[in-house]
């Protein structure tokens, strides 16, 4: 899902209204005004494009124009935009990295299995030892972590919960309810409530990111991104025994990762920056 | 912070888009004109819409060469004096980084499936006790064998040499000791082939914590200050002995040519030259 914070809306709204200011100046242009008009909408549209599909737009633009990018002394980013390369002492070491999340249905389900949780806890060494031992070249995988204030959390979900439940007696008193509306706030109130009692249960809110790193070397450059993408998609093959999203990551979070290796920067920045390719 | 950051750099773009279009409006009636504004107006909006995610793309943009942006020219990390902790400057902030190993040395086909769901669950524990951000890396890496070969590869020499020295006396040289000395010189060389033809991978744990600070001292005392808190744990919840790790341990963790060493790239080159059999 896209969520839309705050921020998002104010760049949106702002640039946005520029673009129509613009078009709405349409007969001051004489015979370009269809041009311009056309212009307006184009740029409303990349607008939207960038927001959602950043990694797609700046790849296209680099690749397009031959451009690497250099994060640090020895490294670069080649045009492809997906991953980064160290050459020393004549070898390329290229760096490609990929999403690890849990599908977001894993936290949409209305209640707590505790026979099935305890299945996949117990499975969840063997897949991942079955994993290790199936692959041959290095590789990391990296929880970015951190716990949530655990009253906090519940105190929200109650507050969650309770305005459900205002709205489904509101529904439930109209003249003419809608069945629909009713299910549809009877699933979400489940779901909440299902969070609630795993917190009962012990469990504890986590902000995690989940990412996979692999590094692969060449003689060449061509020769290391290849060797790199194998990997990368040999990774992707074994880690689908996980319920997770598998992604390859490309553009600016690629380089937000290489500098995760030797640095966490503070909680708003990282927000921001995985904000996307979720 | 800098005039350049974020926020400053799409009010700048922002306020330039608009005084175009404010042109656009207030100018005399040249169509030509108007529609060039126009088309700039929008250019700018665009790039002002791109400064959420690239600005610090913006200003290396403007100064590229031979299509190279550069991010940075400096090394990705400094060592602290101590030798404990990376050193990273960031937006003006001092960051420094400790690691922390957590040995494992057990195995999920050792454990019965009662154990296998504690020690998931202790994982899971583990991950909750930080409230700030954490990096948990599970990583396999290549077993840096260089030393070890150049080992056998000395004594190999000496066997040899011994042997080539007993094989030139022409008399009283005593047959046991030449059949002894040349038997040393091919268990040296099988074993020294054996190992090169074996790639050794290594499987570790290891967490990453990162503090700020205003001097690097004082960054490196919080870091290492928390990485002993975690550690000391990480080791109540999962009953091992977790450390902070020296530079001399944590190199492979960040650095690509330590990842995967010399030794092993030759080797690499080889299994590729046998198998297109050249």
């Amino acid at each position: 899902m896209f969520s839309v914070d705050t921020n998002t809306i104010v760049y949106i709204s702002v640039c946005s209204l520029l673009a129509i200011l613009v078009a709405a100046a349409s007969p001051a242009y004489g015979a370009f005004a269809i041009v311009i008009a056309i212009l307006a909408l184009l740029t409303i549209l990349l607008i939207f494009i960038i927001n959602y599909a950043d990694f797609l737009v700046f790849s296209l633009f680099t690749k397009m124009f031959k451009i690497r990018q250099i994060p640090a002394k020895d490294y670069y980013i080649p045009k492809s935009n997906d991953c980064v390369v160290k050459y020393v002492n004549g070898i390329y070491y290229a760096t490609g990295y990929l999403t690890a999340n849990v599908y977001s249905y894993v936290f949409t389900m209305e209640q707590v299995q505790q026979e099935e949780e305890e299945a996949v806890l117990s499975e969840a060494p063997n897949t991942w030892e079955r994993i290790v031992s199936n692959v041959t070249f290095p590789f990391k995988y990296n929880i970015l972590v951190a716990a949530e204030d655990i009253q906090q959390y519940r105190e929200t979900l109650e507050a969650k919960r309770g305005a459900l439940e205002y709205r489904l007696s509101k529904e439930m008193s109209a003249s003419t309810p809608s069945q629909l509306t009713i299910e549809d706030l009877q699933r979400q109130i489940s779901i909440v409530q299902a969070r609630i009692d795993r917190l009962s249960s012990g469990e504890r809110p986590l902000n995690a990111v989940m990412y996979i790193e692999s590094t692969a070397v060449g003689v060449s450059e061509k020769e290391a991104l290849d060797t790199l993408s194998n990997q990368l998609s040999h990774l992707q093959t074994m880690f689908s025994g996980f319920d997770l999203n598998i992604v390859r990551v490309v553009g600016r979070e690629a380089l937000l990762l290489f500098r995760l290796n030797y640095f966490i920067p503070p909680r708003e920045e990282l927000e921001l920056m995985l904000s996307v390719q979720k | 912070m800098s005039i350049f950051s974020g926020k400053n750099l799409f009010a700048i773009t922002i306020i330039i888009s608009f005084l175009f279009i404010l042109l656009i409006y207030l100018l005399p009636p040249f169509p030509a004109i108007k529609a060039l504004f126009a088309v700039l107006a929008l250019l700018i909006d665009i790039i002002a819409f791109s400064t959420k995610y690239y600005s610090y793309l913006l200003i290396p943009l403007i100064k590229m060469k031979n299509r190279t942006i550069v991010i940075n020219s400096d090394a990705p990390f400094t060592l602290s004096p101590s030798g404990n902790t990376i050193i990273v400057r960031y937006g003006g902030m001092v960051y420094a980084s400790a690691f922390i190993k957590i040995p494992i040395y057990k195995s999920a086909t050792e454990m019965t499936p009662e154990e296998r769901i504690d020690f998931s669950k202790a994982f899971s524990r583990v991950l909750t006790i930080s409230k700030s951000f954490v990096r948990f890396t599970t990583m396999l890496y290549v077993i840096n064998k260089d030393e070890y070969l150049s080992e056998i590869r000395d004594k190999l020499n000496v066997a040899e040499e011994r042997y080539n020295e007993l094989n030139s006396q022409q008399q009283g040289v005593d047959q046991k000791e030449l059949e002894r000395a040349k038997g040393e010189v091919t268990m040296w060389r099988n074993l020294y082939e054996n190992i090169n033809k074996v790639r050794s991978n290594a499987l570790g744990n290891f967490v990453m914590v990162t503090a700020p600070g205003g001097t690097e001292e004082e960054a490196t005392t919080i870091a290492l200050q928390q990485a002993d808190e975690l550690a000391a744990g990480i080791s109540a919840v999962l009953g091992v002995s977790a450390y902070v790790m020296p530079s001399n341990e944590f190199m492979h963790l960040i650095e690509p040519e330590e990842l995967i060493p010399f030794a092993t790239i030759t080797e690499q080159m080889h299994e590729k030259i046998a198998s297109i059999g050249v």
